[in-house]
């Protein structure tokens, strides 16, 4: 490349530092012509492994022209250590050597090499050193100079701390710059010896920071010392700890210890606004499942909780932050000729603090946009941290924008697939006749193709991963057989596109679009079982007793299927509902003797006999039937909402399921045998009783109670927790049940003692995830286990390794966690952009479900979102032993379960307060706040909440677009039933 | 990708700088003991072994006398392994006739019972080959069989060929020859297949796979050990050889004067 700093055609060498510092800057396409050297990428292994895979996808994109030398391993490129020398200088001459070298090597080339550092001392050892000297360049400095060209370099550019005297000659981030409001006086961290064994001796403890979510200046950190998680209140005690980082923390004398407030407390900024409400349909619910070993605070709130100060952050968990510019901010007069000002940013994530960043950009690229910030440091004397600019991302409360923050924010991977992992796929023309014949036969897989195969999923699904049949055998047993995508037959363990898959871990759906595993070639082609089509299987078979229904005998194989027809559930409910209108008679429907007719249907309604039964004996084990709100929108053709409605469900809907589950259940019960310590199984806690305690306090109000001792007796308590008056009232008690549940979770069998393996949810002793490997890794995982345990092909040495089995388990653990997070944050995303788009005021019923010092959080059913409702008005008190907001003569004004009438409304973000702002607003309309009086808020019918509010407007643009799309079948139409399918999907094995 | 477990970088290097089918640096000397009746010293990287070989001889060990009686008409060759004190990564008492010490010391003894001609030696006679590990850093019993071989021909033991041996481990499905011990031991033990085989009259004569593999694997497992060998062998033969040859020049010199 070329540079003003550097006119010569050369190639760049950074060093360490400014790989550790400027990454972000390294990634913009401003420069190319890297060589990254061996040195360099060892030091990063071991400083920074995030660092390490941004600096290898570096070199794997080929437009960046980065290279890599392995400098350590060439002759007149290693360097020995002098006994004076410590290791970071010889790294530094190694990396001086190197550049020396290479720019020698390419001499007859006309190019050169340039080290770029952002270290002073080797800066000048590099220019001066008189054996030979080689080219070098300040990182800042040479950064500067293309900046000319590409403003928004400059911006990335991290600040660096003082005394490291870069090329902007007086950063304005730096402390010395601030005014007084912006300065404050934490205390400095202990070094790192006297942390190291202060912990070691029990004087501080180490802990992660956990931000309030009510409470942004307040920390809980869960310790080994406590059985109470640690309090650190306010700004000061907290000492420039962050949420995630991991830290240091000396306690308070027991006279200090508090309680952690239980009131909302919203950034500064937000407070001062006061009646600033929030809207989301998820936060609470992600609360209360977050973490496994987060105990219910319910009870314990009696005593006060240790507290403590940071006096060091041991390891800083930082990521880079969405959010805006406040309006206010960039109204500031630039400081010198290029614009260049000092902003604060505020990140969407309420839990981080303002950071200050220097910019150039004008004012105008920055208003109402959604930008992405990195935090470099933190300095004593300073109010905020500093940070730089990255990158904009789009104008906020635009759907596409706020689609790529709620990914970005969640950390889901959603760029497209790597040319390696492309490389990794078969040709677009695959055909397992092809297939067959190219491995010489069949081999070990099995030809069901004779079999009559079906599939039974949402209308219009085209990642189909799942097929069934059920056939009387000629012995009179009956014959039942689920049929999986073997999507492992493509993805072959250590090939790029398995490491790829093993990162997403699993597809996302958002409303608006999926963000795929696997690339769609295999997802929605290959893999895909669609109809009349010979596909590669995995299959369960298994042969049961015609009357008993008890399994006889169960079989593993790939296989090749041929499905024969791709049921909707809908058309599958017809064929089950009057399966004589559909050719197939039955002289007896309870036993299905003599059965005569179109097979295909016959299949269909032995598959729903041995379901209903599959249920039934589930539900006698204790399964719970839960629910969860769930909402499906209408997409128009540029995807924006229309409506929105509650999902409803139909019986063939189970059908498919307890086929799912049984055929999990085969596959987890063979592979522990096999591999009793490395198989992937999926085991779900019992929720301990004190999970309950709050609920069970508010269930007792109202007169019921739940009888948590097993999940069959919480199952029977919860069919009787019911109000005749109110239809809701039970799904509203599933739902908060839900929510005291700890989380399913993977694990490797041998982690885990066995009587652990149970799955209390579904009430089964043993569970694994199967039969969709076209959108979770674990199933993945699972196929080639239970491959190698049929001896269908050699074991990867990585599924024997259970280290190794545990390290992806967590992977995929965090990031069906972070999944699930990421279409909650869709759906209130739609929910919002559906009111703004149409200006939408609705009015609906809400239930209380939380009550908090300052407000309410509500429940409203029709849109299956949760509010937080501020009460700020003097006629009111806090009662928190009854958990009610009440009148001040002690009259109850809101308790949990109660109803009220709320009214909903697009809120416009005023982007000179508050950029993080939800598009929704919502507020208390009956009972009113002013103390007038009102009747009762009626209960609500269910047929009312399933009703889909469509808007006048809305409706009418559906109607046009069906008259527009009614001649040919509308592409725009078949993608917005795969995401909605795609939703349901998800939901149908969420279990 | 997770840094942790890259055994081969993208580029092909592994961490002490080979590529996959590279062994490590053959150094060897021959006859280093003068007391003994041949003697070898070999280093194979970082690991270093020193050979002693003594005999024929009249059988005088308790063990050789047993297995005489029982083939009262062979020679019998009997091999003592030890790992000096010092060898490994941390100091500590090694426990003389351990599990891991004996079954190396029977597994030099039988590869090279079929190795040394034994027909041409008179019977009831006793070979002894004492082996060292000076250093330790994995394909231990390679380096020591392809001391002992070394020394073997330094005590002028007639034998049907050389044997030669090397190893190769599965990384993360990918296979390595002559892996080192941090290789060896990486994922809590990799499958490490060592084979020791004779380069011309063909055949192997060792052959042992440490961990759990799946047999598919083996083949490809043992053609890399193998191809190992055989060049470990080009490199015997030639030290063997340019050192008879400075011998015969020397004795002839001698002569001559």
């Amino acid at each position: 490349m070329r540079s003003s700093a550097f006119p010569d055609y050369h190639a760049i060498v950074p060093d360490t530092n400014v790989f550790l510092h400027q990454m972000d800057a390294l990634e913009h396409s401003a420069l190319h012509d890297i060589v990254i050297l061996q040195t360099v990428l060892s030091e990063l292994k071991h400083r920074s492994p995030v660092i390490y895979s941004r600096a290898r996808s570096l070199v794997s994109d080929a437009s960046r022209r980065c290279i890599v030398f392995n400098n350590e391993n060439h002759r007149e490129t290693y360097v020995l250590q002098n006994p004076e020398e410590t290791p970071n200088d010889r790294n530094d001459r190694a990396i001086r050597t190197a550049t020396r070298w290479l720019d020698t090597h390419w001499a007859p080339l006309g190019m050169h090499a340039v080290m770029l550092t952002q270290d002073r001392q080797n800066l000048q050892m590099a220019l001066n050193e008189e054996t030979a000297p080689c080219h070098a360049r300040h990182f800042v400095d040479y950064a500067q100079a293309l900046a000319e060209e590409f403003p928004d370099l400059a911006d990335r550019l991290a600040s660096l701390p003082a005394g490291s005297g870069a090329g902007v000659s007086v950063d304005p981030l730096l402390t010395a710059d601030l005014t007084p409001e912006e300065r404050f006086d934490f205390p400095a961290y202990l070094d790192e010896e006297t942390v190291t064994l202060g912990v070691k001796s029990g004087r501080f403890l180490r802990g992660n920071v956990r931000i309030s979510d009510l409470n942004v200046e307040e920390a809980l950190v869960w310790t080994r010392a406590h059985d109470l998680p640690v309090v650190v209140p306010g700004l000061r005690a907290l000492n420039r700890a962050i949420e995630g980082d991991t830290v240091a923390l000396e306690l308070l004398p027991e006279s200090e210890w508090v309680l952690p407030t239980s009131e909302a407390k919203l950034d500064s900024a937000e407070a001062t606004d006061g009646q600033t409400s929030r809207v989301s349909a998820a936060s609470y619910l992600l609360e209360t499942d977050a973490d496994l070993t987060a105990a219910p605070l319910a009870t314990a709130e009696t005593r006060p909780h240790p507290t403590g100060r940071v006096v060091a952050i041991i390891q800083r968990n930082r990521r880079p932050y969405c959010g805006g510019i406040p309006e206010g901010q960039l109204m500031l007069p630039a400081l010198d000729e290029h614009g260049t000002r000092v902003v604060l940013f505020q990140p969407l994530d309420r839990r981080i603090p303002r950071i200050r960043i220097r910019t150039r950009l004008p004012p105008a690229d920055l208003l109402a946009k959604r930008i992405v910030v990195a935090i470099d440091d933190w300095d004593a004397g300073a109010r905020h941290p500093r940070g730089h600019y990255i990158r904009t991302i789009g104008a906020a409360g635009t759907k596409d924008t706020e689609s790529e923050v709620i990914l970005l924010e969640n950390g889901v991977p959603f760029g497209e697939f790597s040319a390696a992992a492309h490389a990794c796929l078969p040709d677009g023309n695959w055909s397992a006749d092809a297939a067959i014949a190219a491995q010489g036969g069949l081999g070990r897989r099995v030809d069901l193709r004779d079999v009559l195969v079906c599939s039974v999923d949402p209308p219009g699904t085209t990642d189909i991963d799942d097929a069934l049949h059920a056939r009387v055998l000629p012995s009179g047993n009956v014959e039942v057989g689920v049929h999986i995508a073997d999507v492992t037959h493509f993805v072959k363990p250590n090939t790029p596109l398995d490491a790829e898959a093993a990162a997403r871990s699993t597809s996302v759906y958002l409303v608006d679009r999926r963000i795929s595993m696997l690339p769609n070639l295999l997802g929605t082609n290959l893999c895909s079982l669609l109809p009349d089509v010979d596909r590669f299987t995995f299959s369960c078979l298994w042969e049961l007793d015609p009357v008993t229904l008890r399994v006889v005998s169960t079989r593993f194989v790939k296989s090749v299927v041929r499905s024969r027809r791709a049921f909707s559930y809908e058309e599958a409910q017809l064929r089950l509902d009057d399966p004589a209108a559909y050719g197939w008679h039955e002289d007896d429907p309870v036993t299905g003797a003599n059965g005569r007719g179109d097979p295909l249907v016959g299949s269909l309604v032995w598959l729903n006999r041995i379901a209903q039964r599959l249920r039934e004996q589930r539900r006698q084990a204790g399964a719970l039937m839960l629910s969860s709100p769930e909402v499906r929108f209408e997409l128009g053709d540029d995807k924006n909402p229309l409506y929105a409605k509650v999902k409803n469900t139909i019986p063939a809907n189970s059908l498919v399921e307890e086929f799912m589950l049984f055929a999990n259940v085969s596959v987890a019960r063979f592979i522990v045998d096999a591999f009793p310590q490395t198989s992937v199984l999926r085991r779900h806690p019992a929720p301990t009783a004190l999970r309950f305690d709050e609920l069970q306090q508010f269930l007792r109000a109202r007169g019921h109670s739940l009888d948590v001792s097993s999940n069959r007796a919480l199952a029977d308590s919860l069919d009787r927790c019911s109000d005749p008056e109110d239809p809701f009232f039970n799904s509203l008690c599933r739902m908060l049940v839900t929510r005291c549940l700890m989380q399913a979770v993977y694990f490797a069998s041998g982690t885990q003692p066995r009587a652990e393996f149970a799955h209390y949810g579904l009430a089964r002793d043993i569970y694994t995830h199967f039969t969709s490997p076209i959108r979770r890794y674990s199933d993945i995982l699972v196929h080639r286990l239970l491959a190698a345990a049929i001896d269908f092909e050699p074991t990867s040495q990585l599924l024997i390794h259970r280290d190794n089995i545990t390290r992806l388990c967590n992977v995929i653990n965090i990031r069906h966690r972070s999944a699930k997070k990421a279409s909650m944050s869709s759906t209130e995303l739609f929910t919002g952009l559906l009111f703004s788009r149409f200006d939408l005021a609705q009015e609906e019923t809400a239930y209380v479900v939380r009550v908090m010092s300052n407000g309410l959080v509500v429940h409203v059913p029709a849109f299956g979102l949760e509010g937080f409702i501020p009460i700020t008005s003097a006629n009111f008190r806090y009662n928190r032993k009854l958990s009610q907001i009440e009148h001040l003569d002690g009259r109850k004004f809101l308790g949990v379960f109660d109803r009220a009438r709320v009214s909903l409304m697009a809120h416009r973000p005023d982007s000179r307060v508050d950029v993080a702002n939800s598009l929704l607003k919502i507020s208390l309309l009956a009972p009113s706040l002013d103390g007038t009086p009102c009747d009762p808020v009626p209960a609500p019918t269910l047929e009312s909440l399933a009703v889909p509010r469509i808007p006048q407007r809305a409706a009418e643009l559906a109607a046009s677009r069906a008259k527009r799309t009614q001649p040919e079948d509308a592409p725009g139409q078949a993608a917005r039933e795969e995401t909605s399918s795609g939703q349901i999907k998800k939901a149908r094995q969420s279990v | 990708m997770f840094a942790s477990r890259e055994f081969v970088s993208p580029e092909g290097l592994r961490l002490d700088g080979r590529r996959v089918n590279e062994l490590r640096r053959l150094r060897v000397r021959s006859g280093p003991l003068t007391d003994a009746d041949g003697s070898s010293y070999l280093e194979l990287g970082n690991t270093r072994v020193l050979v002693a070989v003594y005999g024929p001889r009249e059988v005088s060990s308790a063990k050789a006398a047993r297995q005489t009686t029982q083939s009262s008409d062979r020679a019998t060759v009997c091999c003592q392994f030890s790992m000096a004190t010092f060898s490994g990564g941390e100091r500590r008492r090694k426990i003389k006739g351990d599990r891991r010490t004996m079954s190396h010391a029977s597994a030099l003894e039988k590869a090279f019972s079929s190795t040394i001609a034994i027909d041409k030696i008179p019977p009831r006679s006793q070979i002894d080959i004492f082996v060292e590990v000076l250093q330790s850093d994995g394909g231990m019993l390679v380096a020591c069989i392809n001391a002992t071989t070394l020394a073997l021909i330094d005590a002028g033991i007639e034998i049907r060929d050389y044997l030669c041996a090397s190893s190769s481990a599965l990384l993360n499905d990918i296979t390595v020859i002559d892996p080192n011990q941090n290789e060896e031991q990486s994922f809590g033990g990799s499958p490490t297949a060592t084979v020791a085989v004779l380069p011309v009259t063909g055949g192997v004569v060792y052959l042992d796979v440490d961990t759990r593999l799946h047999i598919d694997r083996l083949e490809e497992l043992v053609n890399q050990a193998t191809t190992g060998a055989l060049t470990i062998h080009t490199l015997l033969e030639k030290v063997v050889r340019d050192r008879t040859q400075s011998t015969v020049s020397t004795t002839s010199a001698q002569q001559n004067a």
